[in-house]
């Protein structure tokens, strides 16, 4: 694939950031004013998790995002608010046959540690990713054969198959750079001394408290970063994160529940509310029992009044769902909008037509916290309406997805997706039979061609369209039940300039300042 | 010889209560097995197939007999070692000696505060048996008592943190890094803990002194001449100290597991919001550790008391 202009000309966006910032955030809601930002400052953060590893390759969560940009840069980056893949640590890449991946490296970048950043030290990284054993991206280069530094300032990749998704997925965990020569000094320890090639160095991590790092002053974007550092303050509580940016003893927090608003519109805080491609679905199990029948899994959809759940669940700030990926999304298809409109009639028809006329059992397993039980409370309230029991399992994160997922025993898990960087690949993780998190282990026919031809072809809009057809497979098989795409809602001091949310998701403070 | 059959008493108390540190640390291992959850899931990462997680699980020992892994852990501790975090890699009981201190020092507050308070509290209701004080204060006490200590703690974070600037709203700072900042945020956490325990020592207190203050031999002091003042802290003090030392005893080893909330509430890095984070992700090691340090403390709370109640009243000793 070959860069078009617009992607040619965003390599120097960064660079020219404090012009563009205003037109790039104008569409989102409360900013702070953007010209002239101030140089200097640390910005306290009150973060609601410690990342589970600060070795990209290892970490294990989501969350790790908001740690790992500091010090981290992917080869391929993408557009905040369309996921649209730009150039990173790749100026370009072109595919010359279906199966060879070329990407042209940057020339100017050395790691925090001094080392140069090149084509060998890209091939390091890759081949960690695809060899370790404790590795968490082999699966997102599972297309991938083998890699190889056919340049100084180039790297390429063999795949087994074909795989246009390759670079959008180059733009998530399994592209991030780290320095080869500090991860053979520390070893296991390279978690706790990460250096990679980003805007801030990383200085400490006590766990459960703090996570600091400090300015990388040779960051290849001249005038970037403008904070002198980033404390994470960890703070389990998003109350008391929140209490602790109101008292002045942080400037950040981040992850906001919507039932906060009040308190933060009453403290006078700046804040953000943004749309991100993060989703709260009911994930169905369609291997066995009821939900095998399309017609169940049909009803489930007609039986959900999702303004309603909005409205009990998020003041109805959220974006509605109706398939995996919001508006914004480039890969967003309007096809499958308002497909399973609220309608508890055609419902309860669908359900006397698969034989449970009389209603019918399911058990549902999700986490416990408050929050995510208020939600519980609402599907099962809905689905009650038309007939359908809910036996609900409430544990942990982690055990309700080893419980829906890895042990399967449960129709339904109610909890939420956070997305793949790349649409072909988010569609892979959900609805392919080998992944992990397809607990029914099955997929429709027609779906896998859908997927590879989606996977085939080059340019974004001929992309966007043939993913509108895979889109249509899993809405026309009701293969989840999509409620809302959560907002991202942060809160902080007037002090904070030019935070710009994105629709990931991910916390990235390139483009934030502090004044005084 | 006094000191001598002193520390008899104390190491035979040790040797006797070293089984049950034992017994607590195999329960809370077995428990952590018990209930659902896998730590390899957490440590496979979001996309893991089920093969990663079987190697995961094989790479971490976790497929192996609980019993071998109990008896692994053992050796470690018997070598000194606490072993690392399954999660994060890091040693235990480094995490565990930087957070105690933090811990330590809510609870002593805390103690220090409903000592300060709860025995003048029950003092001044015994002295006025039925009267509108007693009343008064026995129904604050009350109070003190059913009061949750996470709203308390958010009523004064809205207030004095949030409102008039006077404490901080969250962390902790370390006694090394300056004691009037420590005290500064220790502050509200341990005003937060201590109505319990101010309500508990009045209530306990203030019953043992009315008893006390009722018996014949103060009647007789009385009669002596004896001035009240003399009356109650020259004798009566003397005579409520042991319940006094075992109701502080008792309330050291309850504040130790309160401090869980008010930790999450202050977002201070402390024992109990460790343990929380550990046992959600099954990190065995970090709960283990954390086990035996807070089951040495309260034997070791346990043993000054009753060492304490043992020189206060001799009879305890010839029991």
């Amino acid at each position: 694939m070959r860069l078009t202009e617009t992607q040619k000309a965003a390599i120097t966006r960064r660079a020219m950031m404090t012009a563009t910032l205003g037109a790039l955030t104008a569409a989102s809601v409360p900013y702070g004013a953007l010209a002239a930002q101030k140089r200097g400052g640390i910005l306290r953060i009150s973060y609601g998790f410690q990342p589970t590893s600060l070795d990209p390759t290892f970490g294990r969560q989501g969350g790790d995002f908001g740690f790992l940009y500091p010090v981290f840069e992917t080869l391929v980056d993408w557009e905040p608010q369309s996921l649209q893949p730009k150039p990173g640590l790749a100026t370009s890449w072109a595919f010359p046959d279906p199966k060879t991946l070329v990407m042209k490296l940057r020339e100017d970048v050395v790691f925090h540690d001094g080392t140069p950043f090149d084509g060998a030290a890209a091939k390091y990284n890759i081949d960690r990713g695809l060899n370790d054993a404790k590795s968490a991206v082999k699966a997102d280069l599972a297309s991938v054969e083998r890699v190889e530094a056919s340049g100084k300032h180039e790297i390429t990749f063999h795949l087994k198959r074909p795989n246009i998704a390759l670079p959008g997925i180059l733009s998530d965990r399994a592209g991030l750079m780290a320095s080869p020569a500090a991860m053979e000094k520390f070893g296991d320890g390279f978690a706790r001394n990460p250096i990679g090639t980003g805007p801030w160095a990383f200085v400490q991590w006590r766990d459960n408290e703090l996570v600091s790092y400090r300015r990388n002053d040779y960051y290849r974007i001249k005038g970037l970063p403008y904070l002198d550092g980033i404390d994470f303050h960890i703070i389990a509580d998003a109350n008391t994160g929140l209490r602790s940016v109101i008292a002045g003893e942080n400037d950040f927090v981040q992850s906001l529940s919507t039932a906060q608003k009040p308190v933060v519109d009453k403290s006078g805080l700046a804040y953000t509310f943004s749309t991100s491609q993060a989703m709260f679905p009911l994930w169905l199990n369609y291997a066995k029992g009821p939900l095998a029948d399309i017609r169940v899994r049909q009803a489930l959809n007609h039986a959900i009044d999702r303004d309603a759940y909005n409205k009990a669940t998020a003041l109805g700030l959220n974006e509605i769902a109706w398939g995996v990926f919001p508006k914004a999304h480039w890969a967003y298809s309007a096809g499958v909008d308002k497909a399973y409109l609220y309608n508890p009639d055609k419902a309860k028809q669908l359900l006397a037509a698969a034989g449970f006329a009389n209603g019918l059992d399911l058990s549902m397993t999700g986490p416990t916290d408050q929050r995510s039980t208020q939600r519980q409370e609402v599907v099962m309230e809905q689905l009650k309406a038309v007939g359908v029991r809910i036996k609900l399992t409430a544990l942990s994160v982690n055990d309700s997805i080893k419980a829906f997922f890895y042990d399967k025993q449960h129709d339904m898990l109610l909890i939420l997706w956070g997305g793949r960087a790349d649409p072909s690949a988010t569609y892979d993780a959900l609805f392919s039979k080998g992944s992990p998190f397809n607990a029914s282990g099955v997929e429709p026919d027609g779906f896998g061609d859908a997927l590879a031809a989606s996977q085939a072809v080059p340019d974004l809009k001929q992309r966007a369209a043939a993913l509108g057809k895979v889109a249509q497979i899993v809405s026309d098989n009701a293969l989840m039940v999509p409620l809302v795409f959560d907002a991202q809602y942060n809160a902080f001091t007037k002090a904070v300039q030019g935070f710009e949310p994105n629709l990931f998701g991910r916390m990235r403070l390139d483009t934030v300042s502090l004044e005084s | 010889m006094a000191l001598y059959w002193g520390l008899h008493w104390a190491l035979k108390r040790i040797l006797h209560l070293a089984p049950v540190a034992l017994l607590a640390t195999f329960f809370v291992f077995g428990m952590l097995y018990l209930v659902p959850g896998d730590p390899a899931v957490t440590l496979a990462g979001e996309n893991a197939s089920v093969q990663h997680i079987q190697e995961i699980r094989t790479l971490y020992g976790l497929d192996r007999p609980i019993v071998v892994q109990y008896a692994d852990w053992l050796g470690n501790v018997a070598h000194g070692n606490l072993s690392v975090s399954l999660l994060s890699g890091e040693p235990v009981a480094s995490e565990i000696a930087h957070r105690l201190p933090n811990t330590l020092l809510i609870v002593a507050g805390a103690l220090i505060l409903s000592i300060l308070i709860g025995v003048p509290l029950s003092v001044a209701a015994a002295l006025r048996p039925g009267s509108r004080f007693d009343h008064w204060s026995m129904a604050v006490a009350s109070t003190g008592v059913s009061v949750p200590s996470f709203w308390l703690a958010m009523t004064l974070v809205s207030f004095f943190a949030l409102d008039f600037h006077w404490f901080p709203a969250t962390g902790a700072t370390a006694l090394s890094d300056g004691v009037g900042e420590a005290l500064r945020h220790v502050a509200l956490p341990a005003v937060a803990l201590s109505a319990n325990g101010i309500a508990t020592i009045a209530r306990q207190l203030r019953t043992a002194f009315a008893d006390t203050l009722a018996a014949p031999y103060v009647r007789t002091l009385r009669a002596k001449g004896l001035s009240p003042s003399a009356i109650l802290w020259k004798h009566c003090l003397k005579n409520v100290s042991v319940p006094l030392l075992t109701v502080i005893g008792l309330l050291a080893n309850r504040l130790f597991g309160a401090t869980i909330v008010i930790e999450i509430v202050f977002a201070i890095p402390g024992i109990g919001s460790m343990v929380v984070n550990a046992a959600i992700n099954k990190d065995f090691p970090v709960v283990q550790g954390a086990v035996l340090v807070t089951v040495a403390i309260v034997i070791a709370i346990n043993l000054v008391v009753d060492g304490l109640c043992r020189v206060l009243d001799p009879r305890i000793a010839r029991a």
